[in-house]
């Protein structure tokens, strides 16, 4: 049969028509002639005689090309067929938009579940992406914040400390690398003289420390110089909200002071509205209170400075050390400053939570790396079904360029939707995020959803947009017509496009839950062995009543405070269901704490001054070092810490008699291995300024002080009643509720004394708040690990299922052939759980590899914990044999008949 | 049987007045493909009128262009694809037009050369 195309085409080659239409032409035309070539034949002519007949009806001197022009000389306009070869850009792109909307309303569920999974993956990591956005990428909100940094003492080991007042004068004398430096120390404070007694947090700081952060009170002045020097009248500056709450917005601040330590503080300024710095502080006070102490080793200020323009952090450093090196030179073993460490602000306040952020940022891109696949999965199906289109329009014309740009712009389209769908996710998501925080989060009024976070979200999206359209478009646009044909052929065992593609994604898929499981698997189990960690003191049925009372500066002040806790105690122990009372100054695991170095005298050997104190302590032999705490006779009944050996305080210890002392097992052993303590004298004056010895008289058993994931400390416990203390943590044990005991205590201060605010807070509470961070972490971790395990089962499930229905006719055959139903079920089983096994192996190398970088996230676990390993390979092996259990189980249904049947 | 010169410009000239005419009548109740057209018009005509593909098509395309009529791809079992063309309602209208403008034309001639029916 002749080949009129060409003839046709030939003579239409002249005018240029759009591919398309010139196409449509020649399939008319030659469809016309051939018609005509058949027909002489049947008429019984001869070959050559239908083939002239037929050419016969294209002659005459170009007519064809003649008319053709006049007729299709308009023709731009006329549709074209996709993919055609054009040149127009935005024209294609709202083609293929259109295009791409039809084809995802065609596959609803599909395009519905692609949708859901890829929001899932891309509001995580928003969110997330919010949380890291506004602790550790937005700047924090004060002018120049690059230049503020935080400047600490480094010891031997390498450890950093806060500053003494001796080290930080000698610095900031030596130092030209800073525009301003300033000291500062935060506090519980009670103040009253506002509207009412209030219990919070306060800072005392010298007067740099606004103009090193660079903000100025609103109203009024802010702490000058003339404020630091000891002796001066002490003064306050106020926060916006404090001053609203309890001086009633009054813009007349000479009327207005406030008492705390017992001392009158005039309120001198008002800060800006969200000043708050340290985060939570609502006053600022003056250091009058606070004089200056010669002390090198009196680590008692944290420094922040505001590095001078042009200056650079490097040569602020090296100027530090240098001067760090000379003073150590020069003052020997009376400074531990070895270096000073300069850090900026921000990376300073955000250190804690850095890591933990870092990982669950790599948690979520693992999670948007198992939705995208699963996405993929889903469109590799779907564009099997598609194959014939693709054909066809590759055949017609289309380069394979272009019809990956239709894949790419449909998973756009996808991702698209998907990106706004989960940006709203992550909105909410983080509402519910920052309401579960245990609130120790800094700065977590800076997190929320601002244009960078968008530009990530967008970022993101692209990204995902182009790893699934590529991967998708160049999987389906691959093969040619042939490879098709044949992978459309009956016969063909395990045919169907890019099923290597879809098993590589699976076993990706479970590679990178099984790291995400074995992370959570690891945190659960840290958490775990910290819930079952011994804090040394009893949780059960008690409360703290916190009390910050007026600092005793006098000998009467102090006998007076002695009384008024000896009554409120006495009057505690009188609530019903209330057995034991007790107090100590500081209560474990609630923030800072007092510790230092105490002196081991003999008998009948004292110090009259505490400069005989440093002198002293030069002797290694006669140091320890310990936490040091103030207690009365009921704390260690109260709190259920065992006495090991000796006796605890009594009624036999009065302010008259020889100090008493407690000290912990730890301590024992640490200072005294092989020594009996009991008896030992101890000067520990540098504590409170009094010189008497004390007498240990007890050992008492330890206390996680710091957490319960740190090692109990050598603690040192003086008599309440002989070393008075101001700030005092109340403990109320016995059988009643925590919450009938507490109102009860209120009452009972408030008829004590009206302007003592306490706190209030459960011991469980406290054990529990301690390890929240820890809890969040998991919680966040387990969540993402659970979405990555459901993506990936839905994955293995949707693959292996889908090679079940393209492999009807293999199964059939096989059983044709005498397969039984038990053998097929084996073999999709099998193939399923290769997969799976792979991915799990490969899974388990690079949890091997990850996990250390949680290192410091765990407790009692070892990184590479076997049983967490295995049992997180074992739930992964199991979900994945669940997930092929219902495609194997519908492979041997399959009847051989009707699947050969079928075509 | 050769052509004359004056037999040759007539033929043309008749036939493209009435080009038109002849192809909106054949798909006035049903749709046609091209070869079907070409074919009718030579039977209904005893051969006297012929088109080939040269003329058929391109006038074809431009009624379609014109709106007169409407082609279509249509698929039959076991037979390559067709394009159909059926009249559209502007094509009705056009047709009913022409026929009238035929015959008036017709009934002059008539007049004026005294021919009778045959």
């Amino acid at each position: 049969m002749p080949d009129w195309n060409e003839e046709i085409a030939s003579r239409l080659a002249h005018l240029r028509l759009a591919p398309a239409r010139e196409a449509e032409i020649v399939e008319e035309l030659s469809q016309h002639l051939e018609d005509l070539y058949q027909e002489v034949l049947l008429a019984g002519g001869t070959e050559d005689e239908a083939h002239r007949a037929a050419l016969a009806e294209l002659s005459g001197e170009g007519q064809l090309e003649k008319e053709l022009r006049q007729t299709e000389r308009q023709v731009i306009r006329e549709p074209v067929v996709l993919g055609a070869r054009r040149m127009n850009m935005i024209a294609d792109l709202w083609q293929d938009l259109l295009y791409g909307f039809r084809v995802l309303l065609k596959q609803p569920v599909t395009s519905i579940i692609a949708v859901l999974t890829l929001a899932l993956g891309i509001g995580a990591n928003t969110a997330i992406f919010s949380v890291i956005n506004g602790l550790l990428l937005r700047p924090l909100p004060f002018p120049r914040p690059e230049q503020i940094v935080k400047v600490s003492q480094v010891d031997a080991k390498g450890q950093k400390m806060q500053f003494s007042d001796a080290n930080f004068d000698d610095l900031s004398a030596g130092t030209s690398s800073f525009e301003s430096m300033a000291q500062y120390a935060t506090r519980a404070v009670s103040l009253s003289g506002g509207s009412e007694p209030v219990r919070t947090q306060g800072a005392v700081v010298t007067s740099g420390f606004f103009n090193t952060l660079g903000v100025n009170p609103i109203i009024g002045r802010a702490i000058q110089p003339e404020d630091d020097r000891a002796g001066s009248a002490p003064v306050m500056v106020v926060s916006y909200n404090f001053w609203q709450r309890y001086l009633g917005g009054d813009r007349e601040l000479s009327s207005k002071s406030l008492n705390f330590f017992g001392q009158t503080h005039q309120v001198i300024g008002v800060m800006p509205q969200g000043f708050s710095f340290p985060a939570g502080v609502e006053v600022w006070t003056s250091r009058s209170l606070s004089p200056k102490l010669p002390s090198r080793s009196a680590h008692n200020w944290q420094v922040i400075g505001r590095l001078k323009d042009g200056t650079s952090l490097e040569q602020a450093r090296l100027e530090a050390t240098t001067i760090a090196r000379l003073l150590k030179k020069e003052h020997g073993d009376k400074t531990w400053m070895e270096d000073a460490a300069i850090v900026p602000l921000q990376e300073e306040l955000t250190a804690r939570v850095r890591p933990a952020l870092m990982i669950l940022m790599g948690a979520v891109v693992f999670l948007l790396l198992i939705a995208c696949a699963n996405v993929v999965n889903l469109l590799l199906a779907q564009a099997a079904a598609r194959q014939r289109e693709v054909s066809i329009r590759l055949a017609l014309g289309a380069t394979r360029w272009r019809m990956i740009r239709q894949f790419l712009t449909e998973s756009l389209l996808l991702v698209l939707l998907g990106a706004g769908l989960g940006v709203l996710l992550a909105w909410w998501g983080l509402d519910v995020l920052l309401s579960l925080e245990p609130g120790n989060l800094p700065r977590v009024g800076d997190v929320g959803i601002d244009y960078r976070v968008l530009i990530f979200a967008a970022l993101i999206s692209l990204l995902t947009a182009s790893l699934l359209g590529f991967i998708t478009a160049w999987r389906s646009t691959g093969q040619n017509l042939n490879e098709t044909l044949k992978a459309t052929s009956r016969f063909q065992l395990g045919g169907g496009t890019g099923r290597g593609t879809r098993n590589l994604l699976v076993v990706v898929q479970f590679a990178l839950t099984l790291v995400l499981l074995t992370g959570a698997g690891l945190m659960g189990r840290s958490l775990i062995s910290l819930l079952s960690v011994d804090p040394g003191f009893r949780t059960e049925k008690s409360v703290v009543m916190h009390l910050s009372h007026t600092f005793p500066d006098s000998e009467a002040a102090r006998v007076r405070l002695v009384n008024f806790q000896e009554q409120l105690n006495e009057r505690l122990r009188a609530i019903p269901g209330v057995q034991e009372v007790g107090g100590i100054n500081s209560f474990p695991l609630s923030g800072t704490q007092n510790n230092g170095r105490f002196l081991i005298m003999q008998q009948g050997e004292n110090i009259t001054a505490l400069s005989d104190f440093e002198r002293l302590s030069r002797d290694p032999q006669r140091t320890g070092y310990a936490d040091y705490r103030i207690a009365d006779e009921g704390y260690f009944k109260a709190m259920g810490i065992p006495l090991v050996r000796g006796r605890l305080f009594n009624s036999t210890d009065g302010p008259e008699t020889q100090n008493v002392a407690v000290i912990s097992e730890s301590l024992a052993q640490k200072r005294w291995q092989g020594e009996d303590p009991l008896g030992k004298l101890i000067q520990f004056g540098n504590m409170d300024g009094n010189l008497k010895l004390f007498t240990i008289v007890g050992i008492v058993g330890d206390v996680r002080e710091y957490g319960l994931d740190a090692e109990p400390r050598p603690t040192f416990y003086g008599y309440y009643k002989q070393r008075p203390f101001s700030a005092f943590s109340v403990v109320l044990h016995g059988t009643a509720d925590e919450t009938a005991v507490i109102p009860a205590a209120r009452d009972v201060l408030r008829q004590m004394d009206a302007n003592l605010p306490p706190r209030f807070r459960t011991v469980n509470e406290i054990v529990s708040a301690s390890i929240a961070d820890r809890r969040f972490n998991l919680m966040l971790l387990a969540a993402f690990a659970g979405t990555a395990l459901l993506l990936a089962v839905i994955g293995i499930y949707g693959v292996t299922a889908y090679s079940v229905t393209q492999r009807t006719q293999e199964i059939g055959v096989r059983m044709a052939l005498g397969a039984l139903p038990g053998n097929i079920f084996r073999m999709i089983m099998l193939e399923g759980l290769v997969l799976a096994s792979l991915g799990v192996v490969i899974g388990l190398v690079g949890a091997f590899v990850l996990t250390r970088l949680i290192v410091s996230m765990l407790y009692g676990v070892p990184p590479h914990d076997p049983a967490t390993f295995a049992i997180a390979a074992a739930l992964l092996a199991l979900m994945a044999l669940a997930a092929c259990y219902f495609p194997a189980r519908r492979a041997t249904k399959v009847d051989p008949l009707i699947a050969l049947r079928y075509e | 049987m050769p052509m004359t010169y004056i037999e040759s410009i007539l033929d043309r000239e008749l036939k493209k007045g009435s080009a038109e005419l002849l192809i909106l009548s054949l798909v006035e109740y049903r749709p046609r493909h091209g070869y079907e057209i070409s074919k009718l018009i030579e039977e209904r005509s005893d051969g006297v009128l012929r088109f080939n593909v040269a003329s058929l098509y391109p006038l074809l395309y431009r009624l379609e262009r014109r709106g007169w009529v409407d082609g279509r791809w249509v698929e039959k079992a076991g037979q390559r694809r067709r394009r159909y063309y059926r009249l559209t309602p502007e094509g009705r209208k056009v047709l009913a037009a022409q026929r009238h403008t035929w015959r008036e034309f017709v009934a002059a001639i008539e007049r004026v050369t005294g021919l009778e029916h045959a």
